[in-house]
């Protein structure tokens, strides 16, 4: 009996001889939260933050047909998973990021204002972003990993929240230098430029709460324009991309996407009539060879090729006189809006996206196939989140809504001229310099610049009333290319340019003002539920089914 | 053993069911030695090819042109076009192929005619080959056995081999009278080379990653793959029809793409018995199961692809170590109280340690073509090019466990077991960390106990049993972490590293799931054994289901794996043994039925969540909803009227997609079965197996990429006529917008919603026939051999998926989720196999 209890404590006693260290809750393979520091946190955030300004815009370029909108009708062409990826990469690579950045800054010994600075600007320009696009959205409950069903906030308080942040960024802007400071991808560094850039901010936030407060916005713009400390050229806040193809791949997404195996987008037909001597202009814009490429310089013959070349427009076209199939017979090869078709083997022969914004070749008749990563300026484009020029379209509207202090037509004109300046500088400084200067030398450019301010400066002169606005807002949508935040929010606010190239159907569905919800916020919050179309956001008092 | 009162003794690991197999240790009592050798040579075959047609060729709209799809003109009229790599847009291609071009440079005529598809070209036929010897032996204490294996495998696509060798070995002694000892080896080495197999959904595979079957389903009738050269003789890259050449030629993949996975496994199993006395014993086992595995993506340049680093080509190598110890100390007690009654009682410890090893490294940008040494590459990182993952990574966990089993038995006709296990684990927080669950169940056999046994009614057994199990999470989900890149941006020729919140919210409060089973079996022989059934009943519920679920962005993270919903699973099984015919002439006629069918509930979800993705994408695939069947599909469906249900036409004359996903089916089967029949007489067998399976649904992108693209049989009839799609219009009147065949398949089956591709997947399918002899006795007493059988046999002859288009001969039993939860997903996972050939076995 002994002998049988003895064995049986050795036996048991096995089994406890073992490393009995059931503490494996640590993943070896990755840092700890003790090891976070602001600095890569802020990188991360600088970098997703383009990334989010990049997905947000495809889908407001594509409603204002700045590039192709392609299916049948708007409720086809976007359903809630459409939007997923705003939702997440606003809320979690974005957000949540600089959240923990001012976690970490708060409870630091080390001051790390210009961190927190920048991080509160990016964090301004998202929230504002979010509600533009989605209206009531979750912020004050957001963030929380006790609360999985955070309520969303009434669009105007998150608005608020976005102001707010931008104040907080001034102040670490302009408190003492600390010997730490940030990477900086933007601006490298250069403190006043970001100061710059707040207040234009501002003037952003208050031209958007326009309709909703004109005697606020008007005495806060008034207030921005004297204290004199708004975007100069030289000012434009943009993200540059670099061209590392692999380990990272930090590209301009749209180059990746078109420089692959070619095209795999299509351009705006609408778009480019503006661009080239199809349109009512009777002139190519001076940017067009900087925006655009094209792969052939002649247009298609063999229907087989482009079925709608040998096609009727649709009647609603004909009667509106709009451009139909391609904008004209030079190669410039796209899709009308609303078009649903399937893909042909063409993309070794539609138009690309070219130098400006990204990073492609610049357009010298070469007309060659574009399935090359090493082709242009490799990918180092950007993205133009905030130019100098954008200011002064902003004040522009403001003199011709508000009546704020300053000069409609001067504005518009300073405005269009800084954005050719800016595509023609910043272009000289990629790979593409000698062609460009090879193609087309400076005074060439800058006579066709001229030429342009004075057709412009014309039309406005002869236009009255809505028909200033259209010149206004026209202009600007043409700077705005790559830009689709800003394109959709003039829009809605302003309802010009009108008169846009309907879809191809005769019924094509009812114009978003707002998105849906997206799909991973919907099926996962409990407090969620699904809003319309035709929703409008907390700023956008125009009526039902003003624009389309 | 299936049953989770069979099963709680295993722990976690067997709570889906324990396979226990005894390799052969050898006898404990003298017997000469025999050696066995099994020889076999099978074939292997495609067997769900769709049938293709050889009427109408490339191009849409009835038009010829180098499109993916198959709608143009007919190939008897004797057209001819511009010879498809001379007319090519690259000017690489044109200028490497001189021989298309006339004595003008414009390119040669190209009969436009119906080439041989794919499913001779491309699909071919592979060998199998096997071979296997056993020996096995005794003497007064000891025994042992030993085998051998080798296999050698081909698939039936180009460059598609597995080779394996296996050895093992065997012993069993008896070291003193009480102490005996049990140890079994095996070594095997298995060499897999494969092409790369992707998911792809109708137009190429997904994300740019090369997927063989992707591209070569739809190759257009009119296109001749095996006639076209593939390969440019410049540069080595991938030449094919399309004018932008942006599809990599099918037969180019094959041989130029590779992806190879080298194990070698070692597993021993040992255990060592000590009787203490005739009724106390006890056991330690040890296992060690490790391997190592060498594993491959090589990607020569010149591929077309979406994915830049494909086309540069990409040589990735990952080496992994994975090692399972186990051991059990196990204390055996039995004896009886009484003459009725008898008692065996079971205590046990566990201690389960993985550790699992990976290491590796991924290059992009080839330099010399078809060599693979990372030093041949542009670039090197230790991150995968795909999804950007680490490479380098290691994971362990441990468990421990007490166990223990009392069995009452009263009469050999009553019998009792309790038991019930302690597990703690490693992977759960030190609060959750212990979880215990237990079982029983109980049998009873009416005729002896009654002794009512007769002719008619031979034995009964009723049976009940309650048991249940744990299961536990994975490894590092209860913490969050910081992801890093050193390498995160690259600007100005600077690099930056970046560092952000992981996007998994770790859960400190994560337990274990349980599961809990009740089941109740009878079982029975009758009419002189000449039938026996065997039906069990059984309903499995499981608590706090660990899910790895997605929670609202805006909480700042993707994912959490939490501890939410309950799942019930109610099911039958039965099988039937009958002997309808046996004579005495030696004819026997032996035919066993099974038949099984489950229902799992999603009963509850909780934590805010109405619906949980369980595998696929967030707008297509397995969904976990509340009262709603487990795994239920849910897609993009028809916009349908609200009146009628019909499915709304557009003012195009295609359906609509509605923005809200639906239902779309559920693809778990009502029910299953199988008839198998045996003939036996004089040695010869004659074996037919059948199968059916009734409903379940199975979303197809095979159908996406060949039916939708007109390359099979079924889209034929009068292309060159209108068609109407069933249907109403807007207005809710009957459709009667005519459209082409081109947008009537295309625009519906492939751009439309998925609700256009998911079939009812009842299917009928002979299994396997098979016909062997056993050479009798007689004829082997002169020869050295005991005994010698040859046996003919093929698996997987003939099916039929009785709602799919005809044409398709599509195989319902892909898996195109793999193995995990993910079920009726078909995401152009390739054809399924049908074997064909024979056995030869000796002993000698």
């Amino acid at each position: 009996m002994k002998s049988k209890i003895l064995s049986l404590v050795m036996g048991l006693s096995l089994v406890l001889v073992c490393s009995c260290d059931l503490d494996l809750l640590d993943d070896p393979n990755v840092p700890t939260q003790e090891n976070a520091s602001p600095e890569f946190l802020l990188n991360q955030v600088q970098v997703q933050f383009a990334d989010f300004f990049n997905t947000t815009g495809n889908i407001g370029m594509r409603l204002t047909r700045m590039i192709n909108q392609p299916s049948n009708t708007y409720q086809q062409a976007w359903i809630p998973q459409s939007f997923n990826e705003i939702w997440s990469i606003g809320y979690v690579d974005v957000l949540n990021n600089i959240a923990l950045i001012e976690t970490l800054v708060a409870d630091s010994e080390v001051p790390n204002d210009r961190h927190l600075a920048i991080a509160q600007t990016l964090k301004a320009y998202t929230l504002m972003t979010l509600v533009d696009n989605f209206g009531d959205v979750p912020w004050s409950q957001a963030l929380d990993n006790t609360n999985f069903s955070p309520q969303a906030d009434d669009g105007e308080s998150v608005y608020q929240a976005a102001f707010d942040a931008l104040q907080i960024a001034r102040a670490n802007f302009t408190s003492d230098l600390p010997p730490v400071q940030p990477t900086d991808l933007y601006y490298g560094r250069n403190y006043d430029r970001w100061l710059r850039l707040v207040n234009t901010l501002e003037l952003k936030y208050h031209l958007n709460r326009r309709l909703i407060d004109p005697a606020g916005s008007t005495a806060a713009i008034n207030a921005l324009i004297s204290g004199g400390d708004l975007m100069q050229e030289g000012d434009d806040f943009y993200f540059q991309y670099g061209t590392s193809l692999n380990d990272p791949d930090s590209r301009h997404p749209r180059f990746a996407i078109d420089y692959t195996s070619g095209g795999n987008d299509y351009q705006s037909t609408w778009y480019m009539w503006h661009l080239t001597e199809e349109g009512f202009k009777g002139f190519n814009d001076p940017r067009v060879r900087y925006y655009l490429y094209r792969q052939v310089t002649a247009n298609p013959t063999d229907p087989d090729k482009l079925r709608c070349i040998s096609e009727l427009p649709p009647a609603h076209y004909l009667i509106g006189g709009f451009p139909f199939c391609l904008p004209g017979d030079r190669g410039y090869w796209g899709r009308d809006h609303l078009n649903p078709e399937g893909i042909p083997p063409d993309n070794l022969e539609r138009t690309v996206w070219g130098l400006y914004p990204a990073g492609g070749r610049f357009d010298n008749n070469s007309a060659s196939p574009v399935n090359n990563p090493l082709l242009g300026n490799q990918g180092g484009g950007i993205q133009p989140i905030m130019l100098a020029a954008f200011n002064d379209f902003m004040l522009s509207e403001a003199v011709h809504t508000l009546g704020t202090t300053g000069d409609a037509r001067e504005y518009l004109l300073s405005g269009i001229s800084k954005h050719m300046n800016f595509v023609r500088s910043w272009s000289m400084t990629t790979n593409e310099a000698d062609v460009i200067e090879g193609f087309q030398t400076p005074e060439a450019f800058a006579t066709a610049v001229t030429n342009y301010l004075n057709y412009v400066g014309g039309q406005f002169d002869t236009a009255a009333g809505d028909g200033r606005m259209r010149v206004i807002a026209r202009e600007y949508w043409l700077s705005l290319y790559g830009n689709g935040i800003e394109a959709y929010n003039l829009y809605r606010r302003t309802g010009q340019p009108d008169n846009m190239q309907p879809g191809l159907l005769p019924q094509f569905g009812t114009f978003p003002r707002s998105y849906l919800y997206p799909n991973n916020y919907l099926t996962t919050n409990a407090n969620a539920s699904q809003r319309a179309f035709t929703d409008r956001v907390f700023w956008d008092t125009n009526a039902a089914d003003f624009i389309d | 053993m299936k049953g989770l009162s069979a099963t709680v003794l295993y722990g976690d690991q067997g709570r889906n069911g324990v396979v226990l197999i005894t390799t052969k240790s050898g006898a404990a009592k003298r017997r000469p030695s025999e050696i066995t050798l099994n020889q076999s040579y099978f074939s292997n075959t495609a067997a769900s090819l769709p049938t293709y047609g050889t009427v109408y060729g490339n191009g849409f709209q009835q038009q010829p042109g180098f499109f993916f799809s198959n709608f143009g003109p007919r190939m008897d009229q004797g057209l001819t076009i511009a010879h498809p790599i001379a007319a090519s847009s690259v000017a690489n291609i044109r200028n490497a192929f001189p021989q298309f071009f006339d004595a003008d440079g414009n390119p040669v005529r190209y009969d436009f005619r119906a080439y041989p598809d794919p499913s001779e070209v491309f699909f071919r036929r592979g060998n199998i080959h096997n071979t296997s010897l056993q020996m096995s032996g005794s003497s007064d204490r000891t025994g042992f056995n030993a085998s051998f294996g080798y296999t050698n495998e081909e698939g039936f696509i180009p460059n598609n081999t597995l080779e394996k060798f296996n050895f093992g070995l065997g012993v069993s002694s008896a070291v003193t009278d009480r102490m005996t000892i049990n140890s079994s080896f095996t070594y095997a080495i298995t060499d897999v080379k494969s092409p790369p197999v992707n998911a792809a959904f109708g137009s190429g595979p997904s994300g740019g990653i090369p997927s063989i079957f992707a591209h070569v389903l739809y190759t257009p009738r009119s296109v001749d793959l095996g006639g076209l050269p593939y390969e440019n003789p410049l540069d080595r890259s991938s030449v094919y029809f399309r004018s932008g050449n942006d599809i990599v030629n099918p037969l180019w993949a094959a041989e130029y793409y590779r992806n190879s996975s080298r194990v070698n496994r070692f597993f021993n199993s040992t255990s060592l018995n000590y009787d203490f006395t005739d009724n106390f014993a006890v056991t330690y086992r040890l296992g060690l199961d490790t391997y190592t595995e060498n594993q491959e993506v090589r990607l020569n340049r010149g591929g077309p692809s979406d994915n830049a680093n494909v086309q540069n080509g990409i040589y990735r190598s990952i080496d992994i170590r994975n090692t399972i110890w186990n051991q059990d100390l196990v204390f055996n007690y039995n004896t009886r109280f009484s003459d009725a009654i008898g008692f065996s009682a079971l205590l046990g410890g566990n201690y389960r340690y993985d550790v699992y090893e990976q290491n590796g490294i991924a290059s992009v940008g080839q330099l010399t073509f078809d060599l693979f040494r990372h030093t041949n590459f542009e670039s090197s990182a230790a991150r995968d090019p795909f999804s950007n993952l680490p490479l380098n990574i290691t994971e362990e966990q441990r468990r421990m466990g007490i166990y223990s089993q009392l069995t009452l038995d009263y009469n050999d006709y009553l019998f009792l077991t309790v038991l019930g296990r302690n597990d703690w684990t490693s992977t759960v927080e030190q609060e959750n960390r212990r979880i215990l669950y237990p079982g029983a169940s109980l049998s009873f056999l009416p005729t002896d106990a009654f002794d009512f046994a007769s002719s008619t009614l031979n034995s009964l057994k009723l049976r009940v049993g309650y048991g249940t199990s744990a299961g536990f999470p994975d490894p590092y989900r209860t913490r969050t972490v910081i992801s890093q890149n050193t390498r995160g941006f690259e600007q100005g020729g600077n690099l930056f590293p970046t560092q952000g919140l992981g996007t998994v919210l770790g859960n400190p409060d994560l337990k274990p799931e349980l599961h809990e089973e009740v089941e109740f079996g009878v079982e029975a022989a009758l009419f002189d054994n000449r039938l026996r059934f065997d039906l069990s009943l059984y309903q499995k519920n499981t608590r706090d289901l660990i899910t790895f679920a997605p929670i609202d962005p805006s909480t700042g993270y993707m994912n959490t794996a939490l501890n939410i919903g309950r799942m019930r699973n109610r099911g039958m099984e039965f099988q039937a043994t009958a002997v309808p015919l046996q004579t005495a002439t030696g004819f026997n006629w032996e035919s066993i039925v099974n038949f099984g069918l489950y229902r799992p509930v999603v009963t509850e979800l909780g934590g805010g969540l109405e619906e949980i993705v369980v595998a696929g994408f967030a707008d297509l695939g397995n969904f976990a909803i509340e009262g709603r069947p487990f795994n239920i599909i849910k897609g993009t469906g028809f916009i349908r009227d609200e009146q009628s249900g019909q499915p709304v036409v557009l003012p195009t004359g295609d359906y609509g997609t509605a923005s809200e996903l639906v239902e779309l089916g559920d693809p778990n089967p009502a029910w299953t079965g199988s008839w198998i029949n045996t003939f036996r007489y004089k040695g010869f067998t004659l074996n037919v197996m059948m199968e059916y399976r009734h409903k379940g649904v199975i979303m197809s992108n095979t159908v996406t990429a060949t039916l939708a693209r007109g390359v099979t049989k079924d889209p034929v009839v009068d292309r060159e006529m209108t068609f109407i799609l069933p249907g109403v219009k807007e207005d809710g009147s009957v459709n009667d917008i005519q459209v082409t065949a081109s947008n009537y398949f295309f625009n519906n089956y492939h751009s439309g919603p998925d609700e256009a591709n998911v079939f009812d997947g009842s299917t009928v399918r002979l299994r396997e026939l098979s016909f062997g002899y056993d050479l009798p006795e007689a004829l082997l007493g002169r020869t050295p051999f005991k005994r010698a059988s040859v046996a003919l046999s093929g698996t997987n002859l003939w099916f039929r998926a009785l709602n799919f288009p005809p044409n398709m001969n599509f195989d319902t039993d892909v898996l195109g989720l793999g193995v995990g939860n993910g079920l009726g997903f078909d995401f152009v996972t390739g054809p399924s196999s049908r074997r064909i050939g024979g056995t030869l076995t000796l002993t000698f």
